[in-house]
C-alpha cells in the first residue's frame, strides 16, 4: 500500500470547448505536457446528495434515503507566475480564461521617448499607438529615471501620454523605450468551463480530473513574500482514475480511458516579491500601502435544477463583483487626505496595481471606476487606514472594463 | 534529437531548469513543439547563433547569468528580444495553444 504524498503532485489545466467534455480526440484526453502549472493547493471534490424522505413514520427514525444530484467543487492557490518572457501567455492561462470568460491576447507596440516632464505625473512625449488604459514598461531613459517601470497610461494621444501615479525625479537627459509588450485579459459575459487535471504519484493512487468546472471567485493578495492567487468554483464532476470503470457517461467526460500523467511537463516563470511593485489610486502613487486583496466574484454558478438530470447542465451567472481592499499606513501626505475625500464622496477612480518591478515578470490588474468605501482606523506602532471592499464599474454600458489583467 | 537554446527567462521542462539565455538543451522535434506550447521560449541552435552571430561569448555569459543584475549592453537586450520575437511566431505557428 502506498500513500499520497502531497508535494508529489502535478496539476494541468485545459479549457474545455464543449462544457464538461473533457478535451480529447475520439475519446482518447488530449491533456499534454504544454498544460502544466505549477501550484500550491488543489482541491477537487465531488458531492452526491441524500434525499431524506420527509413523510412521517410513526416513529422518530429516518428511513434509507435515495441517492440525489451530483456535482464537483474544486479549488486551488497558486503563486502568481508570469512567463518571465514578455508577450508569453502565463501557465495559469485557463484560470485566467475562466475568470475573465474568454481568450486572453497579446498586446505589442513601442514608442521611443523623446522627451519627459520633471513633474507629478510624468508627461513623455513620445510618437505611438498607445491607447488610455494601456499598460506599458519603461526602460532605458536617463535623467529622470522615474519614467522607468511599468505603467498605466492616461491622456494618451498619439504623441505622447501620462505616466498613472508618478513623479519626476530630475530633468530628463535621453533615452527610453516603452513597450506594450504583454498578455492581456479583458472581461467578457461569456463563461469558460475547463478541465482540471490533479496527477500524483505514485500512479496507483487515485488521479483525478474536475471536468465542467467553472470559477466562482478568485482574489489575488498584494504584500505578501509571494505574491499569490486563488481560484475555487463548481464542477460538473471529478472524475477519479480508480472510479473510472464504474463512472457512468457524464461522469466519463467523453473519455474511454482515463489517461496516464504527461511524461515531461513545461512550466515557466518564477515568483514574484508579493511586497514589489506599484500601485496608485486616482492618480496618486502610494507608497505606503501595507497589504491589498483584489476580489472578483464571477457569480459563475452550475445549473443544478435540470429536470431529469442528476448532473448540472450547464453554467449560468449574475452581475460580477470587482472589489479591492487595501491597508494603507496614515500620514499627512495630500495623496491620504485625498482618500478619505474620494471614499467620503463616492468619486470613481482608477487604481492599477502591480506586482514585481521585472520586465517579463510583472503582474497588473487595473480596476477602473472604483467608488472607494470609507476606511476604518487600525491603531498599532502606526495607525493605518483600513479601507473595506471597494466595487469596480464598467465605465458605459457596453465597455465591460471595470478590471484587465496585465502580464508584461 | 535536435540541439535547441534557451531565450526564455526561467522554465522547468522535463525536469529540468533553464535560466540563462544560451542554455542548449537536446530535443526530439515534437517535443520542442510542446514545449513552445507549454510557453518555454527555446530557438533551434542555428537561429541562435544567427541572432548571436558577432557577440562575444564572454559577455553573452556575464549577460545571461541568472545573478547579473547589472544592465546588460542594449545590443544584448536586442538580440535577446529578436530571438523571443522568433519564438513567438514560431509558436503561432507550429503550437494549436498559444
Amino acid at each position: 500500500m502506498s500513500y499520497a504524498l502531497s508535494r508529489l503532485e502535478h496539476l494541468y489545466l485545459q479549457v474545455e470547448t464543449t462544457y464538461g467534455q473533457i478535451p480529447n480526440t475520439t475519446g482518447t484526453a488530449t491533456v499534454a505536457n504544454a498544460n502544466a502549472c505549477r501550484f500550491i493547493k488543489f482541491v477537487g471534490d465531488t458531492r452526491a446528495a441524500l434525499i431524506d424522505r420527509p413523510d412521517k413514520t410513526g416513529t422518530r427514525s429516518l428511513m434509507v434515503g435515495v441517492l440525489g444530484r451530483k456535482q464537483g467543487a474544486w479549488s486551488t492557490d497558486m503563486s502568481i507566475a508570469p512567463n518571465g518572457v514578455a508577450g508569453t501567455a502565463p501557465d495559469m492561462d485557463p484560470l485566467m480564461q475562466m475568470l475573465f470568460g474568454q481568450a486572453g491576447s497579446a498586446t505589442s507596440g513601442s514608442a521611443t521617448i523623446t522627451a519627459a516632464t520633471n513633474a507629478t505625473p510624468i508627461v513623455v512625449t513620445a510618437a505611438n499607438t498607445f491607447a488610455n488604459g494601456d499598460v506599458v514598461f519603461i526602460s532605458g531613459a536617463t535623467g529622470n529615471t522615474a519614467v522607468n517601470g511599468v505603467w498605466c497610461l492616461t491622456a494618451v494621444s498619439g504623441t505622447g501620454f501620462t505616466l498613472v501615479g508618478s513623479a519626476g525625479n530630475g530633468a530628463w537627459v535621453s533615452g527610453g523605450t516603452a513597450s506594450r509588450v504583454a498578455y492581456k485579459y479583458t472581461l467578457s459575459d461569456s463563461i469558460v468551463s475547463a478541465s482540471l487535471w490533479s496527477f500524483r504519484q505514485p500512479s496507483t493512487i487515485d488521479q483525478r480530473v474536475a471536468l465542467g468546472s467553472v470559477v466562482s471567485e478568485a482574489t489575488f493578495q498584494l504584500g505578501q513574500d509571494v505574491a499569490q492567487c486563488s481560484f475555487n468554483g463548481e464542477a460538473l464532476w471529478t472524475l477519479s482514475s480508480n472510479q473510472f470503470s464504474v463512472a457512468d457517461v457524464i461522469q466519463q467526460g467523453g473519455l474511454t480511458a482515463f489517461p496516464t500523467e504527461p511524461s515531461a511537463p513545461v512550466t515557466n516563470g518564477g515568483m514574484i516579491a508579493g511586497f514589489t511593485g506599484k500601485i496608485a489610486v486616482n492618480g496618486n502613487g502610494v507608497a505606503t500601502i501595507r497589504t491589498a486583496t483584489v476580489r472578483c466574484q464571477t457569480t459563475n454558478v452550475l445549473v443544478k435544477d435540470t429536470f431529469g438530470s442528476y448532473y448540472p447542465t450547464s453554467a449560468e451567472a449574475d452581475a460580477r463583483r470587482i472589489s479591492v481592499q487595501f491597508s494603507i499606513y496614515e500620514d499627512d501626505s495630500a495623496t491620504f487626505q485625498n482618500l478619505l475625500t474620494i471614499a467620503h464622496s463616492k468619486t470613481p477612480v482608477q487604481i492599477p496595481l502591480f506586482l514585481g518591478t521585472v520586465s517579463g515578470s510583472i503582474f497588473g490588474l487595473v480596476l477602473n471606476n472604483v467608488q472607494i468605501a470609507a476606511p476604518t482606523r487600525e491603531e498599532a506602532r502606526r495607525y493605518s487606514g483600513n479601507f473595506p471592499e471597494s466595487v469596480a464599474h464598467g465605465s458605459s454600458l457596453t465597455t465591460r472594463d471595470e478590471l484587465t489583467a496585465w502580464f508584461i | 534529437m535536435k540541439k535547441y537554446i534557451f531565450v526564455g527567462a526561467v522554465s522547468h521542462v522535463a525536469g529540468l531548469e533553464y535560466n540563462a539565455v544560451g542554455q542548449s538543451a537536446d530535443f526530439s522535434d515534437e517535443y520542442f513543439v510542446e514545449a513552445l506550447a507549454g510557453g518555454a521560449s527555446f530557438l533551434p541552435e542555428d537561429r541562435f547563433a544567427h541572432h548571436f552571430e558577432g557577440f562575444p561569448p564572454e559577455q553573452l555569459a556575464q549577460y545571461s547569468d541568472p545573478y547579473f543584475f547589472g544592465v546588460p549592453s542594449s545590443d544584448y537586450t536586442a538580440r535577446v528580444e529578436a530571438c523571443r520575437d522568433e519564438v513567438r511566431a514560431l509558436r503561432a505557428e507550429l503550437c494549436k495553444v498559444v
